[in-house]
């Protein structure tokens, strides 16, 4: 049984524009996937159907191997198990305190007031914005509204997270910051799902990417093995990952053969192995 | 931004005393001033409540006068205006060469009792205003049992003002690099442009709130986590004798007129 799963799915906008063109996904539980691809490639369209704000115009999504089902219990439900962090928090962050905001979904769960208040210090502490619960949003930084938005998630307690664009907008420390947060979430069994085209940080955390274009998955695969396919990786408009692109360079412009890495400890690792062999 | 009113309320010195007390403190003062006979009473009212905006509250006396003066000129300008428009009792005249405009005690004392009303009342408002932040303030609506739609619009709309102002001021720097404000005709056509299109932006903010309020599971229902405890007796006493204090003042002084 997967988390998350997509069959065949279709989506257009009411304008006709077809944005999705048959999505097939497949997200196991306890997973951290990334969906990789440049801007206006449908990422953000797709995420919209994993807690059904959208419903496809053919094919389906099943959550936990169920059929999402459009009324308002089902929708409850689905949105129970899987929350979408939103790329701008402002877009998202709508209560006058911090506290209330990260209260508002528990809340609409019906959960009693002292199991939300538990919750909202829980999402609080996880996210490391202890204390700043009476604090209006725009007294904060743009790094602490996103771990708000997040907070508002978890306090709902899903299964699935889902992100849309964690790291856009934000500072390389506060990126990693994010990033690392994420991992740990998901270390506790917390099915993460991140879109993003940082090809850098992607390699570091995700166990499966999917590379997506033009409506389409074009590859699907662990890290190495999306990368290891430089051709999609470039038809797709992204690239390598930064450390990557000089193993290859090394490879190929100056006969060097070392072993190909994703990320700096594993290239770090194939230069020095390569360096004992030499000297 | 440094010395906008909400940065003010979250930062002075009485923000942690129960909204309750200063929201009781402050419409009943109004109350007492606005059916006041006399202008000593609101005056009274207006000394106490700089005393406590200056002194306690700790806010820079500077921004707090440039907050009243607004109400002082215009209540200025009252006194003129009532002065020759009221009453026949004639006290003395300006004229103008073409015209002679003359001032009536009755007139000029009904000014005076409205002047002194605006301060009182305007400063009044204030001490709610730059103690009290709008997040509490937003928890005592709600308790006040104001209509619900009401409450969450506000709440929403305070978020959102500074959303918005955000975007304002980003597209304006926007429309400046490019030389939109160099002289008052395109002025106006960029600041129409920029309005427009600060509309627009509000509407698609507006849909993505929706969508992911939707994503947390909203019923069209905004449920609130806190309540703000009920002040001890003893302050609500105490703000009554008060307000009882300054009701005899104003009966027993009502007789007291400047003409």
């Amino acid at each position: 049984m997967y988390m998350i799963e997509t069959r065949d799915l279709y989506f257009s906008y009411p304008d006709g524009t077809q944005v999705l063109k048959g999505i097939n996904l497949k997200v196991k539980k306890g997973d951290m996937v990334a969906l990789l691809g440049p801007n206006g490639v449908g990422k953000t369209t797709l995420f919209l159907h994993f807690n059904g704000i959208l419903k496809p115009t053919k094919g389906e999504v099943l959550v936990k191997g169920e059929p999402i089902k459009y009324n308002k219990e089902g929708l409850l439900k689905v949105r129970k198990t899987v929350g979408i962090v939103f790329q701008n928090p402002d877009d998202q962050i709508f209560a006058p305190t911090v506290a209330e905001d990260v209260a508002f979904g528990p809340l609409n769960l019906g959960l009693p007031k002292d199991e939300v208040e538990r919750r909202v210090k829980e999402a609080l502490k996880a996210v490391g914005l202890e204390g700043f619960e009476n604090k209006p949003p725009h007294h904060l930084s743009g790094g602490q509204k996103k771990r708000v938005a997040i907070a508002g998630i978890l306090a709902m307690e899903p299964e699935v997270i889902v992100l849309d664009e964690p790291t856009a907008g934000l500072d390389p420390i506060g990126a990693s910051k994010i990033m690392k947060l994420l991992y740990d979430l998901n270390k506790k069994g917390i099915t993460i799902i991140i879109s993003t085209h940082d090809v850098d940080l992607v390699p570091v955390y995700a166990d499966n990417v999917y590379v997506m274009y033009g409506g389409k998955i074009l590859k699907e695969g662990s890290p190495k093995e999306v990368f290891s396919d430089v051709e999609t990786i470039r038809k797709a408009n992204l690239r390598l990952p930064r450390v990557a692109h000089l193993v290859e360079i090394l490879n190929k412009k100056d006969k060097i053969p070392i072993e190909m890495g994703y990320t700096i400890g594993d290239v770090r690792k194939n230069l020095l192995n390569y360096i004992k062999e030499k000297c | 931004m440094k010395y906008s009113i909400d940065s003010i309320a979250f930062t002075n010195n009485l923000k942690d005393v129960n909204p309750k007390l200063k929201v009781l403190f402050s419409l009943l003062t109004l109350l007492v001033i606005v059916f006041s006979k006399s202008f000593i009473a609101p005056l009274l009212v207006f000394l106490i409540s700089s005393y406590l905006i200056i002194f306690k509250a700790k806010v820079p006396a500077k921004v707090y006068f440039y907050l009243l003066l607004p109400a002082i000129g215009f209540g200025l300008f009252t006194v003129v205006f009532m002065g020759f428009w009221y009453g026949s009792e004639k006290i003395f005249s300006i004229n103008l060469g073409f015209i002679e405009i003359g001032f009536t005690k009755e007139g000029l004392n009904q000014g005076i009792l409205v002047f002194s009303r605006m301060l009182g009342g305007v400063s009044t408002m204030l001490f709610l205003a730059l103690t009290t932040p709008m997040t509490q303030l937003f928890y005592v609506l709600r308790w006040l049992k104001l209509p619900k739609e009401f409450v969450d619009i506000a709440m929403m709309m305070y978020r959102y003002i500074f959303v918005l102002l955000d975007e304002f001021i980003t597209m304006k720097n926007a429309q400046e690099t490019r030389l939109g404000h160099k002289d008052i005709k395109t002025s106006y056509k960029s600041l129409g442009l920029l309005m427009a299109n600060l509309f627009i932006r509000t509407w698609e903010k507006g849909e993505k709130l929706f969508i992911t309020m939707s994503s947390r599971g909203y019923d069209g229902e905004i449920k609130v986590l806190k309540e703000i405890e009920n002040p001890k007796l003893i302050y609500v006493i105490g703000i009554i004798i008060f307000e009882i204090f300054i009701l005899i003042i104003s009966i027993l002084t009502s007789n007291i007129k400047v003409f």
